[in-house]
């Protein structure tokens, strides 16, 4: 009976414990920006995902009547050079282009995070070797590996990515192996050794949760500048193929100097399109970092 | 007579390498602890004080097998039979981690800020095998109890407490695995005068509970001598001088803790002050100097200081023990 | 006037700090006067405003603080016995006048040494850099010349070779003995040191609370010392205001403070405090609960709910200030009796 009232008032407890998500949520919300940021993200999400609900008009179906057509009630977002569509060509290339940003830098956090704990915690000889890599790694102009890459394999969406994890790693792999040095020298790292805990146990459910907050407000970060990559490459032809509709094949496609110059619209919807979507994620982002940050608990 | 320790430090030495130059040769050592041979009784609260970067804080990391040993035997005997724990496996380690704990000096670096108390408090029974949720729930609950925090607070995150609650919860998170020895390292220091009188007589109320044994590392005295029943002054990485803190107070031999006890500024007007004030600083625990360590500022310095390290000896027969020439 | 040289008087000061859109109040109706040449002590708890306080007077505050008070006047004695008065109040944060009034009438040693320092620049230029500030066209070698003078004064061997060291080259007590000297190069009139020793070492400490009680006794200076340690407050101090929660509970002389402690917290907290030499087996006092959030706080008293003593008066309004004996006030409904002084 007795023990039977002890596991009440801490189940009692429980219940009336802090709930910290709650105050982030809560926290998160009163930062506008941030709010506004997830919005936006959330509608280009959402009509990205719907396209074919939304526009009627397939992508890559040319069509020379309304070759630079200017918006119309048909043509919400008026037409490019071919005649295609350009909110369907928004919707559909964004599709790729956030992709290709989303999946890099999914993988290149992921590189990053596991050496840069694994150089960070247990230190010596792989550390400095790692540590090495990552300056080789960083060094090396991106541009000129793309060019290489293109020149062997061709253009294409998963070479893409594949540069962009492989050259995207270092960034993260700083941050959390500096992480990982700082925060094994703190006194509750040390109260679990004197408790006898293991250093993986330490390193995974000690250090990790800490850095991996971290690691994901970085993730974030990084989308926008993928993004951005992919257009320059897109745009300067090294990128994804000009088959393939995106942001920066858009743009591309819109960079005669008749159309620059008469028929604006043609760049400036991608245009626009990357410059809002990129805004967003960063507002996002930047909210989510006061948020995640323990240390501003 | 041995029976009686609980722990005896046999010349311990920790050594840190100083490293120079691209292939990190070693070109001297910190000689942050340095041939101390003591021994903590049963039962009692041995205080040790000394100035920052007098080794005190490696001495009881040593204790605890936080720093690795350079030199020297630590004995450690709770059920009769005494072992050296510099020589202890990975197992024994681990079994000896159940019965030394320590109290580190800040309560707010001493818990994870992502993990709520109840998760906090859980780890380490977990580790230690206590497999039943209802047992661990059970244990937590009564070390709580012992430190007068209401169990609500459990699932709280450490940004929502007070200093002195945060230590209060340390201590209740090193009692819950039953140690037989604290190590408090500046366990209060850290904390405002009206909440470090709370902390340190719960600390004397549990120890009277849990006959417990503290080591109790500090660089106030006075806070010191309120807690321990014997202390230990040490000096650049050396005992210096160890005695019954009444004794210690009463009948100061050393120099270096006559001067450190005049040093300390006492709260009462109109009481008769003798300050010696010591000249210069300490000296870097890289480059002693020859000799007895205190030699450069002492006011008694004799010939002998410079060339010949005193001794440890107990010059009273009844454990007063003083390393100084001029007690020969 | 009168006999009494007033160097700084502060009247009804209040400082409160916006968080989160509120205002919450850190320091409420603080007000003292301060003699030439003599030591006024701060003590109190972490939180109880004590370094808000001197940090609102000598202005140097953070945008999110809003200050107010009746006055803040600094009184500057020139020889022939006159003064000039200077409303601090009434000065912007960072203007021209405060700036000149800042270094050589009114210096600050700050707690961390190793914070104060700028590790980029020797530490002699650090320390006549304020010269240079306050004495336009004086040249850097007659500067650096005073510099080591003040060095060999405050007992720094070999002044002429640590001005050319960079901070991190000096251990902790040096440090803090440059901070002060950089303090003392402009000649300030009053000194105020923000928990100077805490960091250092007691045989460290023993060493610069001597070199600043020197000071002022020679130099006829005042000093306003905020700290937390109640030793230090005898060594140094000849009045004391004990400060919880932003407000003055007790204010006096060091005899009246220790002799004759009136507020329960101003008793508490002595007893409390460990003293050498203590007898075995004695008990400390413990003042319980801990403190509260000042964004709790409503009126009445501010220690009502861990006071012992508490009544259902000490819950309501203001509590005014009583006299205990001359130039004792207490703020505790205790002395109602009394007159009241504040």
């Amino acid at each position: 009976m007795e023990n039977n009232n002890k596991t009440n008032t801490i189940e009692n407890a429980r219940k009336y414990g802090t709930k910290l998500w709650k105050k982030k949520v809560r926290k998160f919300l009163n930062n506008k920006l941030a709010v506004f940021g997830l919005s936006v993200v959330l509608i280009y999400i959402l009509l990205m995902v719907l396209a074919p609900v939304v526009t009627p008009w397939d992508p890559l179906e040319p069509n020379f009547k309304v070759k630079l057509a200017g918006p119309s009630a048909e043509h919400l977002l008026g037409c490019d050079s071919l005649g295609r569509d350009l909110f369907s060509r928004v919707l559909y290339g964004g599709r790729t282009s956030v992709l290709i940003a989303v999946i890099s830098s999914l993988i290149g956090s992921a590189i990053g995070t596991v050496l840069g704990a694994i150089g960070g915690y247990f230190g010596g000889i792989f550390d400095k070797l790692l540590v090495r890599l990552q300056e080789i790694v960083s060094c090396f102009p991106q541009l000129i590996l793309v060019l290489i890459v293109v020149a062997f394999i061709g253009t294409g969406t998963w070479n893409l990515i594949i540069i962009f994890a492989l050259t995207g790693w270092t960034g993260c792999f700083r941050l959390v192996r500096s992480e990982f040095i700082a925060r094994k020298e703190e006194t509750y790292v040390k109260v679990c050794e004197a408790f006898g805990m293991s250093s993986v146990k330490i390193m995974f459910s000690q250090i990790l949760p800490a850095v991996l907050t971290t690691v994901i407000v970085q993730l974030t970060m990084n989308i926008p500048g993928y993004v951005m990559q992919e257009a320059g490459l897109s745009f300067l032809g090294f990128g994804v193929p000009m088959t393939v509709p995106t942001w920066g094949t858009m743009l591309n496609a819109a960079k005669a100097t008749n159309i620059l110059i008469n028929y604006p619209h043609c760049w400036l919807v991608p245009g626009a399109a990357i410059c809002l979507f990129v805004l967003a994620v960063n507002f996002f982002g930047d909210g989510l970092r006061d948020v995640m940050d323990p240390r501003q608990q | 007579m041995a029976d009686n320790n609980i722990f005896r430090l046999e010349n311990v030495k920790v050594w840190f390498p100083v490293q120079e130059g691209f292939f990190k040769k070693t070109v001297g050592h910190v000689k942050a602890v340095d041939d101390v041979t003591i021994n903590v009784k049963r039962n009692e609260t041995l205080g040790i004080v000394g100035e920052s970067g007098c080794g005190k804080t490696t001495l009881g990391k040593a204790m605890m097998l936080l720093e690795k040993i350079t030199g020297g035997h630590v004995y450690y005997n709770d059920d009769g039979t005494e072992r050296d724990i510099t020589t202890f496996n990975k197992d024994e380690v681990f079994q000896f981690r159940k019965k030394v704990q320590m109290i580190f000096q800040d309560p707010y670096s001493a818990m994870n800020p992502m993990k709520k108390i109840y998760t906090e408090m859980e780890e380490p029974l977990i580790i230690h095998g206590y497999k039943d949720r209802a047992e661990r729930e059970a244990i937590m609950e009564e070390a709580l109890k012992l430190v007068n925090i209401p169990v609500d607070y459990l699932f709280k995150y450490p940004h929502e407490f007070s200093g002195g609650q945060r230590q209060r919860v340390c201590i209740a998170r090193a009692m819950e695995i039953n140690p037989k020895v604290l190590v408090c390292d500046e366990a209060v220091s850290a904390l405002d005068v009206s909440i470090q009188a709370q902390v340190l007589n719960l600390m004397k109320d549990i120890q009277k509970e849990k006959d417990l044994t503290y080591v109790f590392i500090a660089h106030d005295l006075s806070v010191v001598q309120y807690m321990s029943d014997r202390i230990l002054v040490m000096y650049l990485g050396k005992a210096v001088e160890m005695a019954d803190s009444k004794e210690l107070y009463d009948n100061t031999l050393h120099p270096y803790t006559v001067s450190l006890l005049s040093a300390i500024p006492v709260p009462v007007i109109d009481r008769e002050k003798n300050r010696i004030i010591l000249k210069g600083d300490v000296p870097s625990p890289i480059n002693k100097p020859s000799g007895c360590p205190f030699h450069k500022r002492c006011d008694k310095c004799m010939k002998i200081c410079e060339e010949v390290e005193p001794e440890l000896k107990d010059v009273d027969g009844k454990g007063h023990f003083v390393a100084c020439h001029l007690y020969d | 006037m009168e006999d009494k040289k007033i160097i700084l008087d502060v009247k009804n000061l209040n400082t409160s700090f916006k968080s989160d859109g509120k205002l919450i109040k850190i320091v409420k109706d603080v007000s003292f006067q301060l003699e030439k040449g003599r030591s006024l002590a701060i003590v109190g708890e972490s939180g109880c405003g004590k370094s808000v306080t001197v940090h609102s007077v000598t202005r140097l505050m953070a945008k999110n603080s809003v200050i107010s008070s009746d006055h803040v006047i600094y009184r500057k004695f020139n020889e022939d016995g006159t003064a000039k008065e200077y409303r601090i109040d009434k000065m912007s944060n960072y203007g021209k006048e405060m700036r000149s009034l800042r270094g050589p009438e009114i210096s600050m040693v700050f707690q961390d040494p190793m914070a104060s320092l700028n590790p980029v620049y020797r530490v002699g230029d650090q320390i006549i850099e304020g010269l240079l500030e306050h004495n336009p066209g004086m040249k850097k070698d007659d500067a650096m010349k005073m510099a080591i003078e003040l060095l060999k004064k405050l007992g720094i061997p070999a002044p002429e070779q640590r001005v050319k060291d960079y901070p991190h080259q000096l251990s902790g007590g040096m440090k803090q003995r440059i901070v002060i000297a950089i303090a003392l190069i402009c000649n300030p009139e009053l000194i105020i040191a923000d928990e100077p020793t805490t960091a250092l070492d007691v045989t460290i400490q023993a060493q610069i609370m001597e070199l600043l009680k020197k000071i002022q006794v020679e130099l006829n200076k005042s000093i306003i010392l905020i700290t937390h340690n109640m030793g230090l407050v005898t060594e140094m101090a000849d009045d004391v205001i004990v400060m919880y929660m932003g407000r003055i509970v007790e204010k006096g002389t060091l005899k009246d403070i220790f002799n004759a402690p009136s507020h329960p917290y101003t008793k508490m907290l002595l007893a409390s405090v460990p003293v050498l030499g203590m007898a075995q087996g004695q008990k400390l006092t413990t003042i319980p609960g801990s403190t509260p959030n000042p964004a709790d706080l409503t009126e009445g008293c501010e220690f009502a709910d861990r006071c012992p003593y508490c009544t259902d008066e000490c819950r309501k309004g203001r509590i005014p200030g009583y006299e205990v004996s001359e130039g004792h006030m207490v703020r505790c409904r205790k002395f109602a009796g009394n007159k009241e002084v504040d």
